[in-house]
Parts: C-alpha cells; sequence; structure tokens
C-alpha cells in the first residue's frame, strides 16, 4: 500500500503551473511594453 | 530595424511558449493519469517528472550562459551577451521551480523540506550565483562593461555546473543518485521514462520560447537606451 502523501503532489504541481504562468505572462507584457517603448522612440 | 526585429523574436517567442504550456497541461495530465504509482513512494514521486525536467533545464540555461559568456570574452558579439542575458533570467525561473519543487517532495520523503548536502548545497549556490548575476546587470549602466563583467560571472557558474552532477558520487549526499544520465541504462520502468523525457522535452520547448521573447525584450530595451544615450 503506497503512502497517503497526494496533498505534495498538488501543491509541486500547482506552484509549477503558478510559477511558469506567471513568469511567462510578466515576460510578455514586458516585451509588449519595452517594444511599445522602442518604437515611440524610433518616430520621436 | 531593432523594434522590428525585437517584434519578430517577441512573435516567435510567444508562438513557441503557448505550445509549450498547452503541452506541459498534456505533461499533467500524462503524470496524474496515465504514469503508475510509485510504490514506496506514493504519489509524491510524482512530483519528479516537474522537478528533474526543470533543474535538468535550469543546468542548461546555466551552462548556455557561461559558453555564451566566454565566447563573448572572445569574439565581443553583443548578440551572445543578450543570449546569455536571457538565458540566465530564465534559468533562474526554472530554478525557482526546481527549489520549490525539491521540497515539497523531499519532506514526506526524507521526513524534512531541507537538508544541507553537498547536492542541495551547491544547487542553491548556483541559483544564487545567477541572481547575482542578473543584479550585476541591473546594476551597470554601460553596456560594454556590463557585458564583460557578467560574461565573467556567467564563465564562473558554468565551472560549478558539472559539480553539481557529479556531487551525488563525490559526496555522501542523501539525494537520489543519477537514473538516466549516468554511465549505465536508466534504471527506471518504461512508462515513467516516457513521462519523464517528454516532460524534459516540453521543459526544453518552453525554455527556448521564454529565451526568444527575452531575447526580443533585450533587443527593444537595448534600441531605447541607445537613442536615449544618443539624445
Amino acid at each position: 500500500m503506497p503512502p497517503d502523501n497526494g496533498g505534495y503532489m498538488v501543491a509541486a504541481y500547482v506552484a509549477t503551473a503558478v510559477i511558469l504562468l506567471g513568469y511567462a505572462v510578466m515576460l510578455m507584457r514586458r516585451a509588449r511594453r519595452a517594444i511599445e517603448r522602442a518604437s515611440r522612440e524610433m518616430s520621436a | 530595424m531593432s523594434a522590428t526585429a525585437a517584434r519578430a523574436y517577441v512573435r516567435i517567442g510567444t508562438a513557441i511558449t503557448l505550445a509549450g504550456l498547452v503541452a506541459l497541461a498534456g505533461v499533467y495530465v500524462v503524470a496524474l493519469k496515465f504514469t503508475p504509482v510509485e510504490l514506496r513512494q506514493g504519489l509524491a514521486q510524482k512530483i519528479f517528472y516537474l522537478h528533474v525536467p526543470a533543474a535538468w533545464n535550469a543546468l542548461l540555461a546555466f551552462s548556455v550562459v557561461g559558453i555564451c559568456g566566454g565566447l563573448f570574452l572572445w569574439l565581443n558579439d553583443r548578440r551572445l551577451d543578450r543570449l546569455a542575458e536571457s538565458s540566465a533570467e530564465v534559468g533562474v525561473a526554472l530554478g525557482v521551480v526546481m527549489l520549490t519543487t525539491g521540497p515539497i517532495w523531499a519532506k514526506p520523503i526524507w521526513g524534512t523540506w531541507w537538508t544541507w548536502d553537498a547536492r542541495l548545497t551547491l544547487t542553491l549556490f548556483l541559483f544564487f550565483l545567477f541572481v547575482g548575476y542578473l543584479a550585476l546587470r541591473a546594476a551597470l549602466h554601460d553596456p560594454s562593461e556590463r557585458a564583460r563583467f557578467s560574461a565573467v560571472v556567467g564563465v564562473l557558474g558554468l565551472l560549478l555546473v558539472p559539480f553539481i552532477h557529479l556531487s551525488v558520487y563525490l559526496f555522501r549526499t542523501l539525494h537520489p543518485q543519477p537514473i538516466v544520465l549516468k554511465p549505465s541504462a536508466p534504471s527506471l520502468p518504461p512508462e515513467m521514462l516516457r513521462t519523464l523525457l517528454v516532460s524534459a522535452l516540453v521543459f526544453l520547448v518552453l525554455y527556448i520560447g521564454l529565451v526568444t521573447i527575452r531575447y526580443g525584450v533585450a533587443l527593444a530595451e537595448e534600441e531605447t537606451e541607445g537613442r536615449l544615450d544618443a539624445a
């Protein structure tokens, strides 16, 4: 009979999703802002 | 010109990252639903399908920083510096996954969240070294100085990577021995090995996608920085 430790597994899977999704969204928003700023500088 | 190139990098990187995130959802389903439960460790063993791929790709990312740093010191090519910077940031994000999932696995299996053994301590040290690398880059304003100084730190970080891999052989450690990246055949049942390798591939896709976006950000920020300095 395997030990009952499913809660730890759920915590690890949720934490991984939050970290990766959070970083990806933050990076995409940062990219949009950086490109808008670079475009503004170019047209100025 | 750079803004157009940056936009192209961000667009391609976003497409790869989104594909990677969808594939990661697939890995969750395969790992949780279709991969057998290990009898001794129970469900906590499934953390392995996220922790190990995150660790492999974090070490790959830090190795890329070191290699690009060394090549930059030799060739003085700004593209190498941009790639190193991008890889370092994504490596730190993957390092956060590795250092979060590791203790969550360790608590039910070892009975403690953390232990100061060689493998864990060296990995934490490497992580902080690359956090320092990013802090150093943020602190230096002159682009050529920033690229040279951070390249040296990147090369020093690269020297740690083989030590981390070999630390389980060199020191007495609680951390499990390598089960895939070792001279003999992988010691894992085929279903578990398949899930692990698919997950590693998906993390690699995510790494490539995120680095591509970050490279576009570096290009766009350089463009702005250059114009502001010229003004």
